[in-house]
């Protein structure tokens, strides 16, 4: 019988992939359609101090419609051009543009890799911008983050990746204590995590309080809010780009921050077959936390966090790259309440990549890479003589490849393939007895194609399909992605944009505190949640040196599965018995005007949206708004050169305030298991109410200077919330007390912090 | 293309329906456990009262209901009817005092009151009954090399594992508080009887003769000297109030400030109408 159902499961395995590769063969057959085309030019475009190449860089030949931008690995590829001669023009944001003249024969094939000088500042001067500049930024729900711009953004504890993106139009946090993105309406796990291509399932320091990615170490954050291409998948909602820094090619060189409570290093520089980078970071709580414990008790023990980011990169030749890439980070907090309490939590992350990009010819452009990613968290609290532990694990190992080839001026072909095995293991004890054991593994394979196709010179389509394949619980699932661009002016831009997206996973996590974070999947009987998104925007640049974005969004969420918040105990109930189903919309306008360039540059992001959620047997079968649904969100961040050497940014941000459920009555109903009462409130819709609206002012001040001649030296004073605005983060209820009291729990309140840093 | 922005239009009318805050209103409380082979429990029945109100018993006690538990047989016909009569407001006591709880049998309740139209009901099955075996040890020094034993018979329940709750009842509070309890509790915390959460019977060790041996851990503990433990093992109702009581000002993965009612089981009111059955054995906690 055993042998007759592995035989079934393995005839229905192999069924299943002979229909994935089928319907692989059928999504790739188009491509190989398209036609050669006549002279190309082609290169990197990298940084002329650094070496260090610039993605999605725009280049242009002057005069024309025609341009591209480079890729992900600071690649571009002119092809289909007519004899002749061309100015090219290679511009990017914080770049001096670069003009070129060629003259190309017919057939010939250049190879052009150019660096751009980065600009100096100008105190008065307007840096004039390429129209065409950042074109790829200016794309459908795309939205990329300069590392500039996160360090100067005043931060709580620490220049913060995700905190900068929660300023976003479109992106929301769900309250001070959380780095969490919740974007577009969606959670923290309907968003992919990659940092250089390797899915990162954790990306937390302190809890939440701020995400794990160094902005020292990294290059570029490419943010993809919604309607994502082909090319990425996996997640119902958004992705997030990351890639870490090359390391200088030209010189030795390297960041040192000394920041109150964490403090950073990286080296970076060239060697004989390419470049290194080495970025470090730790926490510095240890004086903090010991004088916390000469005045007050219940202070952790020890805490510390840090991680480390490195990348190598080989500059085989000119056709072939090769880079390696890790990161490793943890938390690790002991915290002796007293001799019969203690609490232990240790948790962390750790990726590697290896990624190998090679140029076939002129037009074709591949890449490899093997990607290895752990995420873990092992807590433990010995209560009364008692020990309850954790053991989870998550284990991603997978490969994927990429083409990207361009037949004719007209067509940009990508199509890819990316296949993994993903484990999760969980093992919780009690007393030292398993309660809890599981281990999950799955295998996934995804294949895309992806056209872009310019009809034109005012039309762009693109236009792909993804093909996704999940072995645990055997689901073939197909994804079209479609968007479309009108360029009717040069400065203006009208698109909309329509996909489908499938995820296999879930995150059972909590919004205050995200050292347990577990990840379940799709099985027999939980099937894998869909949900479709429909997007149109219109992009113009009024003004040299001014942008307005404005985009409005719908999406949906079908078959979502997420734990059941009910469930008292797990063990022995059917795998599908652990959650709870339901499904949910969201819907908003973005609007963002940005000022690029200048002495006072920044911008005003603001987002009027909804979202909401339904689950079986949960609000009465209602829709209800989920916490961090706001309906208005607003941001704005402004920066002042003060003078050559003093700047200021300011944030102020304000939302409307945060879905909670009011209490309005209160029952007492007798235990048999105890002297206390069970003390029930009654309540009516979930989340009707709504908090104090949240704003916030938050300073910085920076002072540039030189150290010692050695190198350069930025010292930082921030203060965050100002004008110490007590928004509130929930109402906590006080049963016991009578009558029934209400408190509320506020969130950060004015807080000043220093940080030095120095670059050589 | 054209009907696109329509399709959106139409989809974000649709999306926008009222969601509002409502207002208090009352509700009645039903709070009564049915024991197998115990005699039939009071039932008390009050009203709710608004969360700002002082929460006083007499002011919500509701006097002059109509009470009965109904014993259905198999088939569901009406196999015995018990009585209830106030014996003070808001209690409602058997009249049939002799009468005793059958376990793996189903109870309807109803409540009559006065000016309400609606009948109140909810039905219960009585889980069956189990009893302690054997255990390891009766008397142990706290937290010493060896933890209590005990092993249980398995009681039964019709189409699921059977859910326990188990609490510790200090029988003599004068020989002190366990290390833990001292210093984590207040003086007005009565703890002399400490409770679990719902365990799934799937987390102990089956044994082949099918009962199940369970590890009693050293945090249920509050009290040295003797100490009763009690075993129960709770029907779907009483399962679906607890777990929802206790996590409505906080779950471990709800949103701080998101709560929802309590699961109740009783049409028309709010609150429990369970049973259970138990088994209890009693072990001396020595000072280490």
């Amino acid at each position: 019988m055993q042998n007759a159902d592995r035989g079934a499961k393995v005839s229905s395995f192999t069924h299943s992939m002979l229909r994935f590769w089928g319907l692989v063969s059928i999504l790739l057959f188009p491509a190989l359609l398209f036609a050669q085309g006549r002279a190309s030019v082609v290169g990197y475009v990298s940084d002329e101090d650094t070496g260090e190449t610039l993605l999605f860089a725009n280049v242009i030949l002057k005069g024309t419609t025609t341009g591209t931008s480079t890729n992900t690995s600071g690649f571009y590829r002119l092809v289909g051009l007519e004899a002749g001669s061309y100015v090219v023009q290679f511009t990017f944001v914080g770049y001096e543009p670069k003009e070129i003249p060629i003259r190309l024969t017919d057939g010939e094939s250049l190879r052009l890799d150019i660096s751009l000088k980065p600009e100096d500042f100008r105190m008065e001067e307007v840096v004039v911008q390429s129209e065409r500049e950042r074109e790829e930024s200016r794309n459908l729900g795309v939205a990329q983050l300069q590392t500039r711009l996160i360090k100067q953004v005043p931060a709580v504890l620490q220049a913060d990746v995700f905190r900068s993106m929660q300023l976003l139009p479109g992106v929301k946090s769900a309250s001070d204590f959380s780095s969490g993105l919740y974007i577009r309406g969606g959670g923290p796990d309907q968003t992919l995590i990659l940092l250089d291509r390797t899915t990162v399932y954790n990306p937390s320091h302190f809890f939440g309080f701020f995400s794990t990615f160094n902005p020292d170490a990294i290059k570029d954050v490419r943010l993809y809010k919604g309607g994502y291409p082909a090319e990425y998948g996996g997640r119902l909602g958004s992705v997030i780009d990351i890639y870490n820094k090359d390391g200088n090619r030209n010189q030795r060189g390297g960041v040192l921050s000394l920041g109150m409570l964490s403090s950073r290093a990286m080296i970076e520089g060239p060697y004989s077959k390419g470049s290194y980078m080495f970025a470090f970071r730790r926490s510095t709580l240890e004086p903090l936390l010991y004088a916390l414990q000469q005045q007050v008790d219940n202070v952790p023990d020890s805490f510390y966090f840090y991680d480390v980011n490195g990348k190598v990169t080989v500059d085989a030749d000119a056709n072939n790259k090769l880079s390696l890439s890790f990161y490793g980070g943890e938390d690790n907090v002991k915290f002796p309440f007293s001799d019969d309490l203690t609490f232990k939590l240790y948790y962390g992350n750790r990726t590697a990549s290896s990624t190998w990009t090679h140029l076939f010819s002129n037009n074709l452009f591949g890449n490899i890479t093997f990607t290895g990613s752990r995420y873990f968290n092992e807590p433990k609290f010995e209560i009364g003589g008692t020990p309850i532990t954790r053991n989870n694990n998550v284990y991603d190992f997978s490969v994927k490849s990429d083409l990207e080839w361009a037949p004719n001026a007209s067509h940009d072909l990508k199509t890819g393939l990316w296949a993994g095995l993903l484990t999760l293991t969980l093992e919780d004890r009690f007393d030292n007895n398993p309660t809890n054991r599981s281990r999950i593994q799955s295998s996934y394979a995804s294949a895309y194609v992806q056209d872009t196709w310019r009809m034109g010179q005012r039309l762009k389509l693109t236009s792909g399909v993804r093909l996704n394949y999940f072995t645990k619980g055997d689901y073939l699932r197909l994804e079209p992605r479609i968007s479309i661009e009108h360029i009717p002016h040069a400065s203006l831009r009208f698109q909309a944009a329509y996909g489908r997206y499938y995820q296999f996973l879930t995150l059972i996590t909590n919004e205050a505190f995200s050292g347990f974070d577990v990840w379940l999947t799709t099985d027999e009987g939980v099937k894998p949640s869909w949900g479709d998104q429909f997007v149109v925007g219109v992009k113009t640049y009024p003004i040299q040196g001014y942008n307005v974005e404005i985009e409005g969004f719908y999406r949906t969420m079908n078959d979502l599965f997420e734990l059941d918040p009910r469930l008292p105990d797990v063990a022995g109930l059917e795998y599908s018995q652990l959650f709870r189903y339901g499904s949910g919309f969201a819907y908003g306008a973005e609007f963002l005007v940005e000022k690029t360039s200048g002495r006072f540059n920044g911008f005003i992001g603001y987002t009027w949206g909804s979202t909401r959620r339904k689950f079986a047997t949960f609000n009465q079968n209602q829709f209800y708004p989920p916490k961090y649904d706001r309906i208005h969100d607003l941001n704005l961040v402004a920066n002042y050169r003060l003078t050559k050497r003093w700047k200021t940014t300011t944030v102020f941000s304000y939302a409307t305030g945060q879905a909670y459920t009011d209490v309005l009555g209160r029952a007492e109903v007798e235990s048999p298991f105890g002297p206390d009462p069970y003390r029930p409130v009654v309540v009516g819709n979930v989340n009707a109410s709504r908090l104090p609206s949240y704003h916030r002012l938050d300073v910085g001040l920076t002072r540039e200077g030189t150290f010692f001649g050695k190198g350069t030296s930025e010292f930082q004073i921030q203060i965050i919330n100002a004008y110490s605005r007590r928004n509130i983060w929930f109402y906590n209820f006080d049963l016991e007390a009578n009558p029934a009291t209400r408190t509320a729990v506020p969130l950060l309140p004015l807080l000043p912090t220093l940080s030095y840093t120095v670059t050589f | 293309m054209k009907s696109i922005p329509l399709i959106l239009l139409a989809l974000l009318i649709s999306s926008c329906v009222a969601y509002d805050q409502e207002s208090y209103q009352e509700r009645f409380v039903v709070s009564s456990y049915q024991q197998a082979m115990k005699p039939f429990a009071d039932v008390t029945l009050t009203r709710t009262s608004p969360i700002n109100a002082e929460y006083n018993f007499a002011n919500v006690a509701i006097s002059g209901a109509n009470v009965r538990v109904l014993e259905l047989a198999s088939d569901g016909m009406i196999a015995q009817v018990l009585n209830f009569a106030m014996v003070s407001p808001g209690i409602y006591r058997s009249t049939d005092a002799a009468s005793l709880v059958r376990p793996l049998t189903r109870y309807r309740l109803e409540i009559e009151i006065p000016g309400n139209e609606k009948l109140i009901t909810a039905t219960t099955l009585v889980p069956d009954t189990f009893r302690v075996r054997a255990l390891n040890s009766r008397t142990l020094p706290y937290q010493g090399p060896e933890q209590f034993e005990a092993n249980l018979t398995q009681s039964v329940y019709p189409g699921r594992q059977t859910y326990y709750v188990i609490t510790t009842t200090a029988l003599d509070t004068t020989f002190g508080m366990t290390p833990f309890y001292e210093q984590f509790t207040d003086d007005d915390d009565d703890v002399t009887t400490v409770s679990s959460g719902i365990i799934n019977q799937l987390n102990y060790i089956a044994l082949p003769d099918g009962s199940i041996n369970l590890k009693y851990p050293w945090l249920a503990v509050a009290y040295f000297g003797p100490n009763r433990i009690t075993f129960y093992a709770i029907d779907n109702n009483v399962y679906d109030f607890v777990r929802s009581a206790s996590v409505q000002l906080g779950g471990s993965t709800t949103s701080p400030g998101e709560i929802e009612n309590v699961i109740s089981t009783i049409d028309g009111a709010i609150g429990v109408f369970g049973s259970m059955s138990s088994a209890e054995t009693e072990i001396t906690v020595l000072v280490r």
